[in-house]
């Protein structure tokens, strides 16, 4: 019975069905147009290009032409995972951005917040131009800048760099900050905090802009304090731009650049420091093993999409609005 | 106006410690950039043996006279700083263009395709076909060798496109309704009320474009072939990086340090004062005062 | 919506078949009545020369045919060449950068000419056919040339000195092991600057591993690979004479006679303690010394720099020395840009020209009596960067296969000895027999591989393993692919060697 009633009702539900969505599409007619030239854009210069991805199965060196180049399956993959680096890759890789994630994340958002508590318009005004400046300075710099302020003394009775002289003043021990393993990962935490803090709260200041004041005089009147004021009215505001971002970053868990680190890599760090990205930028540009890095590069975009999915999928389940 | 309370000794202390840390923090930020200016006026020998300085001992603009001497890297400067600039202007344009339009059209939450259309932008996001089949698709839209080929492969980030598809999601529905009601176009709603409501966003997107576009040396390297079409950050790394071109081989001179850091500074100085330009964009509540007045 | 998807795909596909099938479409060929050569090279100088420069247009006519040269800047010049063999559409003539995979693979597949058998042909190309046959093994693949080095000094490695520190304290120029041993430590126990305080020290060690690498050679070991009884091929760690070199630094490292923090000191401040008078030594490149002479000049008058090629083990061991691989990058010449043999001739014989003293002059000095001129047999080339930029960077596709007779005015006593340097070693060259050799699994694990065992040195001269731990990493290197390594680059060796 139910199977007749199926068989029956189904295209006539499937045609009012259709109906709607034509009468929707026609409806929405100037918004498809609107999205025309993006679509283009993502068709020409993002989809077409996508047959890339196959070099991943190949056997293929730029030059060679890319049917000749033999198949080879998962080998290049099997190849990546089997590697006796490839368990220390994956975890100084999920260090360091976990690191990233965790401790410098929030620092933007905090700083927005702070910003958004100065009065003093002008002085709001200066501090937000200074901080967004690091952005714009080479890593090349930062890193070379970094050397000069934790250089220890080269000869025992010769004084080291600022911050080192400091620090010893301060804990009264010598601290190689360069030659512990583990300590790279501070440092490059660090730099990245020194660097971005202040360009990262550019979005966040943006959505700020949207509060509407009236909701704070409200709150005045309700003898909310300045903390009061902050937790529930300014935070709420930027919530979902938050987690925007968050989902986001979690799309990019498994980069960690690779400039940045090799400027910073040393004989007594390397096993600390070596990445993904610092290991494709070895095998892939600097040898032109195309299969392989696209292989490693492949492995990485399916982390990718898992963590951009789960992440996604938890903040609809809790009731925010998520990505899409 | 409202009328503030007066404020209590634990606001106050709370307002000291505030400025007191940012101002710490825009001090302690800024410093690399102070030593690199110090750095471009410096002599070469000073910055080869004196650690991090702000304030050099002699003060010289012979590097600067090198960079701005027509007859000397001039002529260069000159020609790619006005690359930079007209690249920088028309692809930020184009960029806020394409990304608003798009970004508008997925905000609507009831379109149909709405949800395969966001899925692929995704999954643009994290799979890329790599450098050789791009550049091959550039190469055959005869984009090769045009400044066209430094904006158009990368209009749209679609990183920046997700985040003000979320911005226009956030616009009070009821002033697009409101709209429609008088008879607005879809095409209208977006030009007469989400685009000027959306100012602080188109700000915020228009200079993370323009300094995409500045700092882009990358498509130029490779999209380019002519020499007087290089923007200026190809020079500026051919320049900086110069030491491990002179590590391969004797042949070639070093520049010196102080000329690296004065071409530092003419590089990024253009692009640094386009965010003071833009900040009053920023300011709290502006959008909403757009939407009442 | 329906429509315009399928529209999409159908552009879509078009495009990949267009991009893929049309490979080298745009690629222009030879015209023998009105020669162009198309060059892809990198850039170094700021200011590339142009073809409307002069010396462009004085060189073209010599050579006899016209230039059209993409400038690439060098720092980013492999991506280039990536996307370039990637495209399809080749130059005439590739400079190569490096000898990579990816040049291997394409090499073996015959994208480019083999020029072996040609260029030794002296009738055809007197210049060309003087070629080093040890740099030419050095950029062979399987045992076959595919390319015109750009020939740069073998005996490029050398050591700099304050010569004036030496003077003050009565020592001669070291010239052996224990000599150079006894130098830093009165460079760091003697006051040699004579200021009455102890705040000197022998010698500036950086991350960069040349220094090592120099001293090992000096100490008896292979220049990255030997041969054993066996006709095998060992990789120069493997060897005693290198453990020697380890601990000779170790020595130098616990007496304070290099810096302690040359673990982490990084490559790019190597000249600052020399130019402050801290330090008294640095082995690297001989051309250093000349850097160092003219900058240290402005801030202490007296200062002199002296500079030398080797150490002797001791005072009656060979001379050794580290050469470098003596080329920097080579000319390819694909066979789409070129595809008759009568194409590659020309070319060839083009680059042959090149090799001619006045193109050399041309494109190293300019135009004679309007760049420079020649006092007592040197050029006297003018700083004038308004003439200067007419042959900016035009030396860059000069592969110098020939050596360039006039030399330039030497700016100080210091360039001089440099240049004496280069030759003097160039004699005692210890050779890498492995350098054409090409091993698969190197080309994968190369980096981590390698790290093994910069790791492992750095940390045994610094004191943070023993001996017994150097041994382990040694078997961890052969373990993780080294043995894999050695097998393949020992079949190649005895493949040739039968």
């Amino acid at each position: 019975m139910a199977k007749v009633e199926k068989i029956t009702l189904s295209p006539e539900q499937k045609l009012i069905e259709r109906k709607r969505k034509l009468t929707r599409i026609k409806k929405d007619k100037w918004i498809y147009l609107l999205l025309l030239p993006g679509a283009l854009f993502f068709i020409l210069f993002k989809f077409v290009p996508m047959w890339g991805v196959l070099i991943a199965f190949k056997d293929y060196y730029a030059g060679i032409n890319f049917w000749m180049a033999p198949w080879v399956g998962f080998s290049n993959f099997t190849d990546f995972f089997t590697d006796s680096d490839f368990l220390r890759l994956f975890k100084n890789t999920l260090i360091i951005s976990g690191m990233n994630l965790v401790f410098f994340f929030p620092l933007p958002i905090i700083l927005s917040l702070f910003l958004n508590e100065m009065k003093i318009q002008w002085y709001k005004k200066a501090v937000q131009t200074l901080v967004y400046v690091p952005h714009f300075v080479s890593m090349v710099v930062i890193c070379s800048i970094t050397f000069m302020l934790v250089k220890t003394p080269s000869i025992d009775g010769f004084t080291g760099g600022a911050l080192y002289e400091i620090m010893k003043r301060l804990t009264g021990q010598s601290i190689n900050v360069l030659d512990t393993p583990s300590n790279i990962y501070w440092v490059l935490l660090i730099q990245n905090i020194w660097k971005e803090t202040g360009w990262g709260t550019v979005i966040f200041l943006a959505a700020l802009a949207g509060v509407d004041m009236e909701q704070y005089e409200a709150a005045i009147v309700d003898g909310a304090n300045r903390w009061q004021q902050m937790f529930y009215i300014t935070f709420p505001a930027i919530t979902s731009t938050i987690i925007t971002m968050f989902i986001l970053r979690m799309g990019a868990v498994l980069d960690t650049g690779f400039e940045q680190i090799i400027l910073m890599q040393n004989d007594l760090n390397k096993t600390t420091s070596e990445t993904f990205d610092t290991y494709v930028y070895n095998v892939g540009r600097v040898d032109g093993n195309y299969g392989y890095s696209t292989a490693v590069g492949l492995f990485k975009s399916i982390i990718s999409i898992i963590c951009i999915q789960s992440a996604n999928f938890l903040a609809k389940r809790h009731g925010q609005a998520g990505l899409f | 106006m409202l009328t503030y309370k007066r404020k209590t000794i634990g606001e106050i202390i709370g307002d000291v410690i505030i400025y007191a840390v940012l101002t710490v923090l825009a001090i302690t930020m800024v410093i690399p950039f102070l030593y690199v200016i110090a750095a471009s006026f410096a002599t070469e020998t000073e910055i080869l043996t004196r650690p991090l300085f702000i304030i050099p001992e002699t003060v010289t603009v012979d590097a600067y006279k090198r960079i701005f001497d027509l007859n000397d890297y001039g002529t260069r400067v000159f020609q790619s700083l006005g690359v930079s600039v007209g690249v920088t202007l028309v692809g930020t344009l184009a960029s806020l263009f394409f990304t608003t339009t798009m970004a508008y059209g997925l905000s609507r939450r009831n379109l149909v395709g709405r949800n395969i259309m966001l899925n692929c932008v995704l999954f643009t996001m994290v799979f890329s076909g790599g450098m050789i089949p791009t550049f091959l698709v550039v190469k055959g839209l005869g984009l090769y060798d045009t400044y066209a080929a430094l904006i158009l492969p990368g209009v749209i980030s679609a990183y920046n496109m997700l985040i003000s598809k979320n911005f226009f999601q956030e616009l009070p529905a009821g002033l697009e309704e409101a709209a429609s009601i008088d008879g607005c176009t879809d095409l209208g709603i977006f030009v007469k009320i989400a685009l000027p409501l959306s100012l602080p966003m188109l700000a915020t997107f228009g200079l993370f474009y323009a300094v995409g576009y500045w700092n882009n040396y990358f498509g130029a390297l490779l999209y380019l072939e002519s020499q007087e079409k290089y923007p200026f950050t190809l020079i500026l790394r051919n320049i900086v990086f110069m030491a491990q071109a002179a590590e391969a081989d004797p042949n070639v001179e070093l520049p010196q340090e102080t000329l690296k850091m004065a071409i530092i500074v003419v590089g990024t100085v253009p692009i640094l004062i386009v965010y003071p330009f833009l900040q009053k964009h920023f300011a709290a509540g502006v959008m909403v005062g757009a939407i009442k007045g | 919506m329906l429509k315009k998807r399928i529209a999409a795909a159908a552009l879509g596909a078009a495009m990949i078949l267009g991009t893929l099938a049309g490979c080298g479409s745009t690629t222009t060929t030879l015209d023998l009545e009105n020669p162009v050569i198309t060059i892809l090279c990198s850039q170094e100088d700021v200011q590339s020369a142009t073809p409307d420069s002069p010396v462009w247009q004085a060189l073209e006519e010599y050579i006899g045919a016209k230039l059209d040269i993409s400038w690439v800047p060098a720092s980013s010049y492999g991506e280039k060449l990536t996307a370039t063999l990637g495209s399809g559409s080749y130059p005439m003539v590739l400079l190569v950068d490096t000898r990579s995979s990816s040049i291997i693979q394409n090499s073996r597949a015959g994208t480019f000419w083999e020029i072996g058998d040609k260029i030794s042909d002296a009738s055809k190309y007197p210049n060309l056919s003087q070629a080093n046959p040890i740099i030419l093994n050095n950029i062979s693949i399987d045992g076959k040339v595919y390319g015109l080095y750009r020939a740069r000094t073998l005996g490029r490695n050398g050591v700099s000195i304050r010569a004036d520190w030496l003077k003050n304290l009565g020592l001669e120029i070291p010239t052996t092991i224990d000599e150079f041993y006894n130098v830093l430590k009165a460079f760091k126990e003697n006051d040699p600057d004579g200021n009455g305080q102890n705040d000197t020290f022998g010698m500036i060690m950086t991350t960069s591993p040349t220094s090592f690498e120099n001293l090992a050679v000096w100490f008896g070991a292979p220049n990255k690979y030997g041969v054993d009884e066996e006709g095998n091929m060992i990789p120069d760690f493997l060897t005693d004479e290198y453990f020697e070199a380890m601990q000779f630094l170790k020595k130098l490292y616990d007496e304070q006679l290099i810096n302690q923090d040359m673990a982490t000191y990084d490559g790019t401040k190597w000249d600052e303690q020399f130019l402050t008078g801290k330090a008294g030594v640095i082995i690297d490149v001989a051309d250093r010394a000349r850097r160092l002479a003219t900058n240290i000049a402005s801030k202490d008058p007296n200062a002199e720099v002296g500079v030398f090629g080797y150490l002797k083990r001791d005072a009656n061991s060979e001379i050794r020395t580290l050469p470098t691989t003596g080329y920097n990058g080579y000319f390819v010449f694909p066979k789409k840009a070129l595809p008759n043999e009568e194409d590659l001739e020309f070319v060839l014989g083009v680059m042959d020209k090149m090799n001619d003293q006045a193109a050399m002059n041309l494109m190293n000095y300019g135009i004679e009596g309007r760049q420079y001129e020649i006092v007592d047999g040197f050029a006297e080339v003018t700083t004038d960067s308004n003439l200067t930029k007419e042959f900016g960077d035009l030396n860059k596709i000069s592969t110098g296969i020939v050596e360039l007779e006039l030399v330039k005015t030497y700016a100080n006593e210091t360039a001089k000895e440099v240049d004496r340097v280069y030759k003097d070693n160039e004699q005692y060259a210890v050779a890498n027999p492995a350098e054409a050799f090409v091993s698969d699994t190197y080309s994968k694990k190369g980096p981590q591989l390698d790290a093994i065992i910069s790791e492992a040195r750095t940390r045994y001269i610094v004191g943070q393993i023993g001996e017994d731990e150097w041994k382990a990493e040694l078997e961890r290197w052969k373990s993780n692919g080294g043995n894999d390594i050695i097998q393949e680059i020992s079949d190649q060796y005895k493949a040739i060697n039968k």
